[in-house]
């Protein structure tokens, strides 16, 4: 299998792109900037830098998934990398799990460096060790994937500025999905009816992964649930994975 | 000699905004092993095509090929293959040391293979100190050797060089002929796509010509250049001798007290060297001059009009 060795080069590929590094500096940026809101939230300035931080780390974590999700395979093929690399024993199959498992290792390193950084402000301003913030980070970790995923299958299809808008969409639409039966039973054309119906039907539904809410007010959350939305997400990202290798396998790159 | 790669009536139509391009028509080739394939066609001409249909990376519209006996496509024949594109665009992220490990790992070759492999290779193409430079600070030159050297680097039966030496300067070009001879006396068959006439000329057993999809050339170089004219080169020709060779000759001219006859069909040489003996003259050499590989390009091209 040639899985490994693909996503490593893909790993370090994105490693080596310095807009990665801005978004982490950007990330530790507006998480300590929080600190300073203390004028505006008296005695909820913790609770207000841990809303900002897990907020923060969705929307870079989000801006890393979908930049090394349509990246990776449409750089291939626009400067026909692929060429040198298909004309090895590698499947085609191969080359896309490879290629969303870098992507993928890349959006998980940056989350991960982005919650290291999070997670040492937030134990020096608490004094004490805030791993309940994990519960939230590892759903948005899952997302993070689901996204990747979108990314790397709109890429198989459309150029990457194009991919890069859907997958954005996606995250957009995808949490707001709860409101779509309202709008399905309000709407006056079946024509309305019948596409919030499929965004509701074949879209993730991403608010599942949104708990940051009740991990930053440290309610109680069910492992049992946390274990079923992490199962959706994986899902979801697989369904990502299967529909690219179909798109790759039946595509010529002339 | 094997067949080792072998294509029937294959064909490729791109349908582009409603307009069929026939890119590749009817193509049945045999290659056999161990030989330096030469293949020639003007831009277009479906060269590029082919290959891109061979490795896989399109599919034909018609026809079927295969590669060491194996359908195209198939991962077990690719093992054994080598391939350097046109245009040389690597990971430009990569040294030129971890692009050939990375290649070596997708053949799963072990860490100490590769390490020997990587060495061995790069001294090859003469990259040796540029082992920790960056693709992306690579001249053209530089990236077309690295790319000959990735190539090689599963020891592969077949090689698909396509305008390996397109970019390079006279003496990297000599040395990649080089090259390319050594590959073949390892035994490997080397399919070599150039418009550079004269290297094709100069290193390929055997050609085909290619126009607008077709195939319209191929055979062993030796066999498809014709001889366009012979030169005798004697002395001692007397008046008379001389008035029958002109009969004969399409040129006669002194040159340094000898005289050079030019004669243009093959069966006019033994009456030619009989006139010469008879007039009590005597022939110093007798060398045939074929035509050129780019005399026959442009021939073929212009019969195929």
């Amino acid at each position: 299998m040639n899985i490994w060795p693909i996503a490593q080069s893909s790993f370090k590929e994105s490693m080596r792109q310095k807009i990665l590094y801005v978004i982490v500096i950007f990330s530790f940026i507006t998480i300590l900037s929080a600190l300073l809101y203390k004028t505006l939230a008296i005695n909820q300035e913790v609770k207000l830098m841990k809303d900002v931080g897990l907020a923060a780390m969705v929307v870079l974590g989000v801006l890393v998934a979908i930049f090394t999700g349509t990246n990776s395979i449409s750089r291939e093929i626009d400067s026909k990398t692929i060429h040198t690399l298909l004309a090895k024993p590698v499947k085609r199959s191969e080359f896309v799990l490879g290629k969303f498992l870098g992507a993928g290792l890349t959006t998980l390193f940056n989350l991960a460096i982005m919650t290291i950084g999070f997670l040492i402000i937030v134990a020096i301003v608490e004094k004490g060790a805030p791993f309940y913030l994990l519960k939230a980070i590892v759903l948005t970790a899952v997302e993070l994937l689901i996204l990747v995923s979108a990314s790397i299958f709109f890429s198989t299809i459309f150029p990457q500025a194009i991919s890069t808008i859907f997958a954005l969409l996606l995250f957009l639409v995808g949490h707001v999905t709860n409101l779509l039966p309202y709008l399905i039973s309000k709407a006056e054309t079946i024509g309305t009816k019948i596409i919030a119906s499929i965004f509701y039907y074949l879209l993730p539904n991403l608010q599942y992964f949104n708990l940051r809410a009740e991990v930053v007010n440290n309610l109680s959350i069910p492992v049992s649930l946390i274990l079923l939305t992490i199962i959706y997400g994986i899902l979801y990202a697989a369904i990502g994975v299967v529909l690219s290798i179909f798109v790759i396998r039946g595509k010529d790159f002339a | 000699m094997a067949v080792i790669i072998k294509t029937e009536a294959l064909s490729k139509v791109y349908n582009t905004r409603n307009k069929n391009t026939q890119a590749l028509d009817n193509l049945t080739l045999e290659v056999e092993s161990g030989c330096i394939f030469g293949y020639l066609g003007p831009n277009g001409a479906g060269k590029t095509t082919t290959i891109n249909i061979l490795l896989d990376f399109i599919k034909p519209t018609y026809g079927r090929a295969w590669i060491m006996g194996k359908e195209i496509g198939d991962v077990k024949a690719k093992e054994k293959i080598g391939f350097m594109p046109e245009n040389p665009y690597f990971y430009t992220h990569l040294t030129s040391w971890e692009f050939l490990d990375f290649f070596g790992r997708i053949f799963h070759l072990d860490k100490t293979t590769r390490r020997n492999r990587t060495e061995k290779l790069l001294e090859m193409v003469g990259l040796k100190k540029e082992q920790k430079t960056l693709l992306k600070n690579f001249s053209r030159g530089m990236l077309q050797r690295i790319g000959i050297a990735q190539a090689l680097i599963n020891e592969p039966d077949l090689v698909f060089l396509d305008e390996p030496i397109a970019s390079l300067d006279p003496i990297g070009r000599r040395e990649i002929r080089t090259l390319i001879k050594k590959i073949k006396a390892q035994g490997k068959t080397v399919f070599f796509c150039s418009h550079i006439l004269s290297d094709v000329e100069q290193i390929c057993d055997e050609v085909a010509i290619l126009k607008e999809g077709r195939l319209i050339e191929k055979g062993p170089l030796n066999k498809l250049l014709n001889v366009k004219e012979i030169e005798v080169i004697a002395q001692g020709l007397n008046s008379e001798t001389l008035e029958a060779i002109n009969k004969l000759s399409k040129k006669t001219t002194s040159v340094d007290g000898n005289w050079q006859i030019i004669i243009e069909k093959e069966k006019d040489l033994p009456s030619t060297l009989d006139i010469i003996q008879k007039g009590g003259g005597r022939y110093l050499s007798v060398v045939p001059h074929k035509e050129t590989l780019e005399e026959l390009f442009f021939s073929d091209i212009e019969k195929n009009v």
